[in-house]
């Protein structure tokens, strides 16, 4: 490809076996086209998109594409926990943060990239009033300085005696569930429910800790994130 | 004709939904005396913390930099994590401060450690007492002033389980003197904790002998909670190409006393480096029971073959390292057409696999690899 056969107006359409997810614009005169992203290449399929160029009735062999994404949370940076005093803040209770980092495809971390949360369906257990009012949501942004290298930090914070019940000092010994929420993380825009969702999950806090429990990432199944999809 | 050009690549890539990256590569110590109009070394007693901001005034020991006399409120806009209504919380708190002039008549703060994003110690380094290796002389200059004091003052915080893995947000990808002082000085400390959060500094550096350091050192350092540090520097950012060093890296990967974690981190990075010294084990894996490991194997060969530069944390965006960029001898038709760098449907792999070992066998001789 291309012929060569000396047509000076050569028929040449370009097409590809996966239209959902790629579109096509070619040049007028069909010798180059703009290509963009309109879906993402499948988890471990190898070459899964391709295009297709006919020229004058003789199609080209496929050539792949491959389309990138933000697609799962690797959770392995470092993890911290401290008592509030040493935090800067008035005991009882306990502080938590862990390091996150955001893979594509190929399962490469990415370099700072706007991060959003989502927070729905707050809920207090056994008389509890930690989330009255229900926390609000964070947006990790570089432009603010808040990664570090390729991981932010997704932290809990409950000091101070103004709860009911108070919280305890950090261990992982409680048993009883005092509030739980469900969280999703969007990546590539601070907009709530926007951009590539690419993990589900429930924080769950206890009397002296909080824990992701129902944790799902990659979201292989986009319906998972949808605005009103709960799981606690 | 540029369809014919077009039509010679048989890889395209393109980065679906990219967005702001490649701005901020984080809070080091080296970006923020350069963005700070002022640096301060003081103390607050009392602040006004909510879910929206944070106001305090700084009683300043130091002036490290800006006005000679310092005398203003601070007014810090966040996304808290304190809950509920504001509180005046009277904990005393002394440390160094980045501050920047704003519009308003208060001072804004610099994140200076963004892994306590949202509460009071993002805000400020501790200050702590400066060992022997980090004394330093008056007049010195601010990078080094600044690397010493905050290595010091996280060194010694005890804030956290984790305050010690804050010094390498703190240095950032600096290379200066002071830096290295830092990092030898916490490689040949007693405490583990130190041993490793000093390696996993030297290793991102591609320090000539880490590699070697780490596997002596593993059996101390390997229990510590924080070794995720060490695995990811090795995995993400060693990437020195010097035969000794991947040399070294290689006899990691195929150690049969490296841990798995250790061994897949070193993997990664051989294919990621794939010099010739690379590519007996990445060879080797193609053999592998693991399908994960074979499709590492292939990609590493693939890269070599096919000129791509290596894998960097600055490329992966871009996806430059997937691309043929580089000149290679062994670079044809054939070894495009088998280009791969994840993992496909079974049969597709078993032919790249089967591709690539075919390769290895008739090029082995002249890539010139030990």
């Amino acid at each position: 490809m291309p012929p060569n056969n000396g047509n000076p107006t050569p028929s040449i359409q370009w097409s590809t076996d996966s239209p959902s997810r790629l579109n096509i614009s070619p040049a007028p005169d069909g010798l180059s086209a703009t290509l963009t992203a309109t879906g993402a290449s499948g988890f471990q399929a190898g070459y899964d998109i391709h295009v297709t160029v006919t020229y004058d009735g003789t199609p080209s062999s496929p050539f792949p594409v491959f389309l990138n994404t933000p697609f799962t949370m690797v959770h392995g940076g470092p993890y911290n926990f401290s008592t509030c005093t040493a935090a800067g803040y008035t005991e009882p209770g306990f502080v938590e943060a862990a390091g996150v980092s955001v893979a594509d495809l190929i399962g490469q971390t990415l370099l700072p990239i706007d991060v959003n949360e989502t927070l729905e369906n707050p809920r207090n257990f056994n008389g509890s009033d930690w989330f009255t009012p229900p926390p609000t949501a964070t947006a990790w942004t570089p432009a603010h300085g808040d990664w570090s290298g390729n991981t932010f930090t997704d932290a809990i914070l409950v000091c101070g005696s103004g709860f009911h019940p108070n919280p305890q000092a950090y261990s992982l010994n409680g048993t009883t569930l005092e509030s739980n929420i469900t969280q999703k993380f969007w990546i590539g825009t601070s907009a709530h429910f926007q951009g590539v969702c690419v993990q589900r999950d429930v924080i769950s806090e206890y009397i002296d800790h909080a824990t992701y429990v129902s944790l799902t990432t990659p979201i292989v199944n986009k319906p998972d994130c949808n605005q009103g999809t709960v799981i606690n | 004709m540029k369809l014919t050009a077009i039509l010679k690549k048989s890889f395209v890539a393109i980065l679906f939904c990219q967005a702001s990256v490649l701005c901020v590569l984080g809070s080091s110590v080296e970006e923020l005396a350069t963005k700070a109009d002022a640096i301060i070394i003081g103390t607050v007693t009392t602040r006004t913390e909510s879910q929206g901001s944070v106001s305090f005034d700084i009683v300043p020991e130091r002036i490290l930099k800006g006005p000679a006399a310092f005398n203003g409120r601070v007014l810090h806009s966040w996304s808290g994590k304190l809950r509920g209504r504001a509180q005046t919380i009277d904990i005393t708190l002394r440390g160094i401060w980045f501050l920047v002039r704003s519009s308003a008549p208060e001072w804004e703060l610099l994140t200076a450690r963004p892994q306590w994003h949202g509460m009071i110690p993002s805000l400020y380094f501790p200050v702590g007492i400066l060992s022997a290796d980090y004394r330093y002389q008056a007049g010195s200059p601010l990078l080094d002033v600044l690397t010493f004091e905050v290595a010091a003052g996280l060194e010694s915080a005890g804030e956290s389980s984790g305050s010690q893995a804050g010094i390498l947000i703190a240095l950032g990808d600096s290379k200066a003197l002071s830096t290295q002082t830092v990092l030898n000085h916490l490689v040949n400390s007693p405490t583990p904790g130190s041993q490793l959060v000093g390696l996993a500094g030297v290793l991102s550096r591609g320090q000539r002998g880490s590699i070697a350091e780490l596997s002596r050192r593993w059996p101390v350092i390997g229990n510590d909670a924080n070794r995720q540090l060490v695995i990811n520097a090795v995995r993400d950012s060693f990437r020195d190409t010097s035969p000794d060093n991947v040399q070294q890296l290689a006899t990691l990967a195929g150690a049969t006393s490296t841990p798995t974690d250790l061994k897949d981190a070193a993997v990664h990075a051989l294919a990621s480096i794939h010099t010739k010294e690379a590519l007996p084990l990445l060879a080797g894996l193609l053999s592998s029971t693991d399908p994960e490991e074979r499709m590492k194997g292939v990609s590493g060969l693939a890269a070599f073959a096919n000129g791509c530069p290596q894998q960097t944390p600055g490329n992966v965006a871009s996806m430059e390292y997937l691309q043929f960029r580089n000149l290679s001898p062994f670079r044809t038709v054939e070894t495009m057409a088998n280009f791969a760098f994840r993992r496909g449907p079974e049969e597709q792999e078993t032919r790249l696999v089967s591709y690539w070992l075919n390769w290895w066998n008739l090029n082995k001789a002249s890539v010139g690899a030990n």
